[in-house]
């Protein structure tokens, strides 16, 4: 079975790209699993209102952890750590958890060999049924290292249950930026789906967003939300689209009513009308994703 | 003092009101860290200074000393090193976190580092205010480093009063961000999403003990209540700023609605006595 899997970015938060995810779930016709990899501050399962089915524990990398009665505070591994996570206070060597990745460095040059491994519960991986498909969602702990580790093993856990249950599509929300937990969500994907709207600071992170794509060979095209507070910036942004060869997918208007679901925890899919499924057949067409 | 403008949720506006405070104060040294998706500038106005390059070591092997031990491979727990037990180990450098582990367990000392850029820091003066910008490389995953390079650069402004934009999420970046702070004021909207991700920044500043205040953006936009988690984190909410279309299309436009919209410029003076009479 081919599996094809579309995500969801942005480049700049707050775009719109849950209320977009959970809104092209709605109108998608064949079955499909949904995945929110924004693991910092996840948001898809206030639309979807999963009944939770499972929950797993996640560990990410072992940290580093001192024994404080042998440590003598000789700073050798503040030298060494290149992370700033292990620092001398009071004469012992103590770890910041949230900035230790676990590389080992501090365990290598401890001359006293008081410094050892330790694993930590990070958050929690969790899947549920709703009315769209089951949801695979996760929760980060807040200050947490691992982000893009998170996202992997998520994306592995839709992928695994489209494979077992015989579902061709998974959709993902995706983070906003273009760091680690991005990287992560759109390696190896079939398509991204970036949501842009008409603003000097969107366009800004929507060329940095679609140079990240182009990295990764990840094919992609554009959706302006919000098209209709600046018409002026709309066409500025499908001229540059249009100049860069970037494929503008569609556009989603402003409008108070699907604000208004959304602040109800519907999905707004009725009061986007046509410009859904429109936007979605443009998907399907660019992203080669008629199976 | 040093203000941390964070927000969980991104878009709620934190560059936005960033940059009404920095307008209002020009004394403040601007900070972007933001790094990933930096948009401060475009707010406050025209950039001129210089750039300087972020860099990061990255481990490569010299080939003809190694004597394909393998201890290099088996050390690395970022899986950055692939060694098939014979021959030179190869280095996927988009891999390699430069943690420096491997030049210290080879025993051929065949292992060195090479500073590789994983992204910039603009310096100097952005709307008459002294400002400062970290700004990734894309296709680096080094957020982090950005982060603390453009810190250590701020520490030798000679402003002692820091106004630093922070990246959205709860994530080490923002960790990263808020562990210079002396205050966190948290950007939050009226809406599921944004109370949400308010309660897992609050967790984390309550976490960190750092002290922390509230400004809600956009109030009029929907209609959730955040008394319960004001109560149970102890904090107070300094300001609102209303939902105006016509704030939202100056922002849009690169100009901060502080300059053209007296009602926001108000409320921006305001806060900056809160967060004075309170914090200071």
């Amino acid at each position: 079975m081919n599996i094809r899997e579309v995500v969801i970015i942005s480049g700049k938060g707050g775009t719109g790209k849950t209320t977009l995810t959970a809104s092209l779930a709605s109108v998608a016709e064949e079955r499909r699993i949904l995945a929110d990899a924004d693991v910092d501050a996840p948001n898809l399962a206030l639309l979807l209102h999963p009944d939770e089915t499972d929950r797993q524990p996640f560990f990410g990398m072992p940290i580093a952890k001192v024994a404080r009665e042998q440590c003598t505070g000789c700073g050798i591994c503040e030298k060494a750590c290149r992370y700033n996570a292990i620092h001398v206070q009071d004469g012992k060597a103590v770890v910041d958890e949230g900035f230790c990745e676990g590389c080992r460095v501090c365990l290598y040059v401890c001359p006293e060999q008081c410094i050892s491994l330790k694993t930590i519960e990070r958050g929690a991986v969790r899947r549920g049924d709703t009315v769209l498909g089951p949801l695979w969602h996760a929760r980060l702990n807040p200050g947490g290292e691992n982000t893009g580790l998170m996202v992997a093993l998520l994306r592995k856990e839709a992928r695994k249950e489209a494979q077992t249950s015989g579902v061709s599509l998974i959709i993902t929300d995706g983070p906003p930026g273009i760091g680690c937990p991005v990287t992560s969500s759109v390696t190896g994907a079939d398509f991204a789906v970036i949501v842009s709207e008409p603003s000097k600071s969107a366009l800004s992170d929507l060329r940095r967003a679609a140079e990240l794509c182009g990295i990764l060979t990840v094919p992609f095209g554009i959706v302006i939300n919000r098209w209709n507070l600046s018409e002026e910036l709309t066409e500025t942004i499908k001229k540059t689209c249009g100049d860069e060869g970037w494929p503008v997918l569609g556009t989603i208007p402003f409008e108070e009513k699907i604000a208004e679901a959304v602040g109800a925890g519907r999905i707004p899919a009725v009061e986007m009308g046509n410009v859904l499924p429109e936007l979605w057949h443009a998907i399907q067409k660019t992203g080669r994703l008629k199976i | 003092m040093k203000i941390a403008v964070a927000s969980g949720k991104g878009g709620t506006g934190k560059t936005s009101i960033s940059a009404s405070l920095l307008l209002a104060r020009p004394d403040t040294l601007a900070i972007d860290l933001d790094v990933e998706e930096p948009n401060l500038s475009i707010l406050l106005g025209s950039f001129e200074g210089q750039m300087m390059p972020v860099t990061m070591p990255i481990a490569r092997i010299e080939g003809s000393r190694c004597i394909s031990c393998g201890k290099c491979a088996e050390a690395c727990v970022y899986g950055a090193i692939a060694w098939l037990g014979v021959g030179v180990p190869v280095i996927n450098e988009s891999l390699c976190r430069g943690c420096g582990l491997c030049p210290r367990v080879c025993p051929a000392k065949t292992i060195y580092e090479e500073d590789q850029v994983v992204g910039e820091i603009r310096s100097g003066i952005c709307a008459g205010i002294s400002f400062l910008e970290g700004r990734l490389q894309v296709g680096s995953v080094n957020t982090v480093r950005v982060i603390e390079e453009t810190v250590k650069k701020a520490e030798s402004f000679d402003e002692t009063n820091w106004l630093m934009d922070c990246p959205p999420g709860t994530a080490c970046p923002v960790a990263a961000s808020l562990r210079h702070a002396d205050m966190a004021l948290l950007v939050t909207e009226p809406t599921p999403f944004g109370r949400s991700d308010l309660e897992g920044m609050l967790e984390m500043t309550a976490d960190l003990r750092i002290p922390t205040a509230l400004v809600v953006n956009k109030t009029g936009i929907g209609d959730i209540l955040i008394d319960d988690l004001c109560r149970r984190f102890n904090v107070d909410i300094l300001a609102r700023y209303p939902f105006s279309r016509s704030a939202a299309e100056s922002g849009a436009r690169g100009e901060s609605p502080f300059k053209n919209d007296a009602g926001w410029a108000e409320t921006t003076r305001s806060l900056w006595s809160e967060i004075e009479r309170r914090f200071s």
